[in-house]
């Protein structure tokens, strides 16, 4: 090896680089959850410099800078009473209204602006302190983490403007329901108090899922898919969580159950349109025992969009067609529970969608005590 | 949504498993890609292409940190990209700055000893930033994982930029050392 060729070495230098790909989970998460504290360090880093600063400064370089100030506000504030004086003498009433109208626009338009860098939270005419705080480093700190890491092009930038104007936009409406009388209800308060926070923690622009929640109990209750879930489970197994999403549209229910690391995840919809049936005879397109994974370059494309997650009809489903989506997968840290995921389509048009883990007697038997 | 929301929607081969990930991801790993390829086009690409390895992989995957996982698909789609384009060859970006700082790293080992297999360097990689004080880790992560600026690093870190320097300086030197103890040839 050579140390003199530059091309030699960063051949070495992206072995390293691409050996730190494998680097532990724990690390880089570690090294992202800075992101959330950044706003902080940098309000502190801020504070800190500019204690620094003042510090290291002589006394009279403050003073005389200070000194500079005051006397061009002297100066401004005397040609201001000069020029009303002579605008009052010079036009009368009725030539003074349309010129301070101008200067109260002047005004507003520094009030818009200095609100806009402020996210929208300062009312229209409001004198122009915050002007020079209108930088970058402000709208980033607001930001939040994921936009904060964002270097890239104009596309992202947009976007970054895209939830600034957002967040204007939420403040404003919430002024505007404040003028209105203050018609919020409590609930949509605790929420828009809540949410800052949780995407502090979680990630911004991620909107939470409009569930409706429901125990093991109601959901087998519920008129119509209750009937469809299970009375039978693969022992072991504990309800975990029960749930319909009010976004889609359609009649759903969600159900899933828990064994340790083991999970069952059982989705219930009432399908609206035609939906592709596989073709049992056709083994090839669903049986994951004839392929090895990665399934991505095995399975022939042609099946891959079946096989992926293939729709089989309540009479065509049997112990063995089961068997064929159940696998056991040789993953490190894993449990050798087989695990798989296929749907089931019911005469009323009920499509019934699983994903777990479980042997193919245990799933057939589960299937088995569904509504048939 | 949540990261186990979404692995559910993977899990469940639907399709908003995509879009939901993209919500939540697509500016994270776009930026990954970005300081790697320092290309938009090539960059949107990886990230495309991250989604549908995701979704390959996701089942029979369950990925603990999805974040992290998506992140590391980016990372060697990016990386391998950026080989396929600049074999050899000096282009724009930090990529190159950060593997000229890396070459330092590279020990000087000459003897009879095997290269190091990929995997034993990870290891040996993973041993080395375990040691390190938390700060000093977190900085070579941003620095030679996310291939970030020195400036961006100093500011996320409340740290002033000679300081960043002189750290990455330090562990690189650190790091090489620590290679030529183990005695590996890369």
């Amino acid at each position: 090896m050579s140390r003199n060729t530059s091309e030699g070495m960063w051949a070495h230098a992206l072995k390293i680089m691409e050996a730190l790909s494998g680097v532990d989970e724990e690390l880089l998460e570690r090294c992202d959850d800075a992101i959330v504290e950044k706003g902080k360090s940098k309000q502190n880093g801020k504070e800190k410099r500019r204690a620094a600063r003042s510090h290291r400064r002589p006394v009279w370089q403050t003073a005389g800078a200070w000194a500079a100030v005051l006397c061009l506000a002297l100066a401004g504030a005397a040609s201001w009473r000069g020029y009303r004086m002579l605008d009052e003498s010079s036009d009368g009433s009725a030539g003074g209204g349309p010129r301070s109208g101008e200067v109260h626009g002047e005004n507003q338009m520094w009030g818009m602006a200095a609100g806009d860098a402020e996210g929208g939270n300062r009312t229209p005419g409001a004198a122009p302190e915050g002007a020079e705080e209108m930088d970058t480093e402000r709208l980033q700190t607001d930001d939040g983490a994921q936009t904060d890491m964002y270097q890239g092009p104009e596309e992202y930038d947009g976007l970054k403007n895209d939830a600034e104007k957002e967040s204007q936009k939420d403040s404003a409406d919430k002024e505007n329901g404040g003028e209105n009388g203050g018609t919020e209800e409590p609930d949509s308060k605790r929420d828009s108090d809540d949410a800052p926070a949780e995407e502090d923690i979680v990630m911004e622009g991620c909107s939470r899922l409009n569930a409706i929640e429901y125990t093991e109990q109601e959901a087998r209750s519920l008129e119509g898919l209750g009937e469809y879930v299970p009375e039978t489970l693969p022992k072991g197994y504990v309800f975990e969580r029960a749930y319909s999403n009010s976004d889609l549209g359609r009649e759903n229910l969600t159900v899933s159950w828990r064994r340790g690391m083991d999970l069952i995840l059982l989705q219930l919809e009432r399908t609206q349109g035609t939906v592709d049936v596989a073709d049992v005879n056709r083994p090839e397109t669903y049986d994951q025992r004839l392929y090895k994974v990665p399934y991505g370059e095995t399975v022939p494309e042609e099946y891959r969009q079946v096989f992926q997650d293939p729709v089989f009809s309540l009479e065509d489903l049997s112990r063995e067609i089961i068997e064929s989506r159940m696998m056991v997968y040789e993953d490190s840290g894993d449990t050798d529970t087989p695990r798989g995921n296929f749907k089931v389509l019911y005469p009323d048009g009920v499509l019934a969608s699983f994903n777990g883990r479980g042997t193919a007697q245990e799933i057939w038997d589960m299937f088995s005590s569904m509504e048939r | 949504m949540r990261d186990t929301e979404i692995i559910d929607l993977y899990w469940a081969r639907d399709q908003m498993a995509i879009a939901e990930t993209q919500r939540a991801y697509g500016k994270y790993c776009y930026s990954i890609a970005w300081h790697i390829l320092f290309n938009k086009e090539d960059s949107d690409e990886c990230v495309n292409d991250t989604w549908l390895r995701a979704w390959n992989a996701i089942p029979p995957k369950r990925p603990g940190r999805l974040g992290v996982f998506l992140g590391t698909i980016t990372r060697n789609l990016s990386l391998d990209r950026w080989k396929g384009r600049h074999t050899m060859k000096r282009g724009n970006g930090e990529m190159m700055l950060a593997l000229d700082e890396l070459a330092e790293c590279v020990p000087d080992v000459r003897g009879t000893e095997d290269l190091v297999e990929a995997a034993e360097l990870e290891r040996l990689l993973n041993e080395f930033l375990h040691s390190l004080p938390e700060r000093e880790c977190n900085v070579f992560l941003r620095r030679y994982w996310y291939v970030e600026e020195y400036s961006d690093i100093a500011e996320r870190y409340g740290m002033k930029l000679n300081t960043v320097k002189t750290c990455l300086f330090r562990t690189r030197a650190k790091l090489r050392s620590y290679l030529e103890e183990e005695g590996v040839v890369i």
